[in-house]
């Protein structure tokens, strides 16, 4: 047990002494440990560059489609209109450009820059693994080919999570990571000898699911010839599509993980950076099957 | 891994980790 803080807040562990490192000791609230954020490209002058766009007239009635909101306005219109009055501003350039082409290339251009550029190098690191993904597909009895035929869909680009897990343990600095999990109780001050231990939670390591999973480890036997320290490495995986652009419509969507050992106030810290990704899926619908079409998913 | 791995950390102590799933959030595909 350790004593109470200045909040009447005390921990209760089950080893059989105080773990080595408190690892909330070094948890502020103002966490200098900041690392810097990502460099970005340094921004140099460079001529005009008007991407998918082949003329000039072309990219500013783009500009005007995309930044003009959603529901067009007197102003909106206003707008247009003194864009087309604009010198240098050719009606029949704009006329001339393929507009389903153009927004096309939009999400081309960021496939194609993101297979072959240094970006995804990576990638191709050893720690990403390539795993075609099959799925079974029944045919109907009266079928032609009746029965289960497997099918692979796509890919799904991964990292081991050993790798992941072991990377993580290396290089964490064991004050900021729990080895064990502990019950936090709050005993306010009474008037009387009276003493209420309120249970508080608000950490995966101070969980009633954590410590049962910690005790559970401590109370099963022994590796023979093995002393060491056995730890519960609390994985917690979350997954959710994103955008990739304002204008095209790529999209990723990857599998992160987070250290349940490590406080919610540096995890949640970008700067910190936590958050491992450990897999990135693939849409169904977008998959082309030898099956002619894509299979759509609700 | 029913005998956990073996890791030493920064520390230079080794400890045997269990790798234990709590939370998994996912979200249907939207529209």
């Amino acid at each position: 047990m350790s004593e109470a803080n200045r909040f009447f807040l005390w921990r209760r562990y089950y080893g059989l002494h105080l773990p080595l490192h408190d690892a909330e000791r070094n948890t502020s609230f103002e966490d200098p440990e900041e690392s810097p954020p990502p460099e970005s490209p340094s921004s140099t002058t460079q001529p005009i560059e008007l991407g998918p766009f082949p003329n000039l007239s072309a990219f500013w009635f783009a500009d005007w489609w995309w930044n003009s909101g959603n529901e067009k306005s007197s102003h909106e219109l206003r707008k247009l209109l003194t864009l087309v009055n604009t010198q240098g501003f050719s009606l029949t350039d704009a006329f001339s450009t393929n507009w389903n082409a153009t927004m096309m290339s939009f999400d081309a251009d960021e496939r194609s820059s993101s297979s072959s550029s240094d970006e995804t190098s990576w990638f191709n690191d050893a720690d990403w693994i390539l795993t075609p993904v099959t799925i079974p597909v029944s045919f109907h009895r009266l079928m032609k080919n009746p029965g289960t035929r497997y099918q692979t869909v796509g890919n799904m680009r991964h990292r081991r999570l050993i790798s992941v897990i072991e990377e993580k343990i290396c290089n964490v600095e064991p004050g900021h990571f729990h080895y064990q999990p502990y019950e936090l109780f709050w005993s306010p001050p009474t008037n009387d000898d009276t003493q209420f231990d309120f249970r508080v939670q608000g950490e995966l390591y101070n969980s009633p699911a954590f410590v049962e999973a910690h005790q559970k480890l401590q109370n099963s036997p022994q590796i023979q010839g093995c002393n060491r320290e056995r730890v519960v490495v609390a994985l917690m995986i979350w997954s959710d599509e994103t955008h990739l652009s304002s204008f095209g419509s790529a999209k990723l969507w990857p599998v992160y993980i987070f250290f349940g050992n490590e406080s919610k106030y540096r995890r949640s810290k970008t700067s910190l950076r936590l958050c491992e990704h450990i897999a990135y899926l693939e849409s169904v619908s977008r998959i082309p099957t030898a099956f002619g079409v894509g299979i759509e998913v609700g | 891994m029913e005998h956990g791995i073996v890791i030493m950390g920064r520390d230079g102590i080794e400890r045997r980790f269990f790798p234990t799933f709590f939370t998994y959030s996912a979200d249907y595909p939207e529209k």
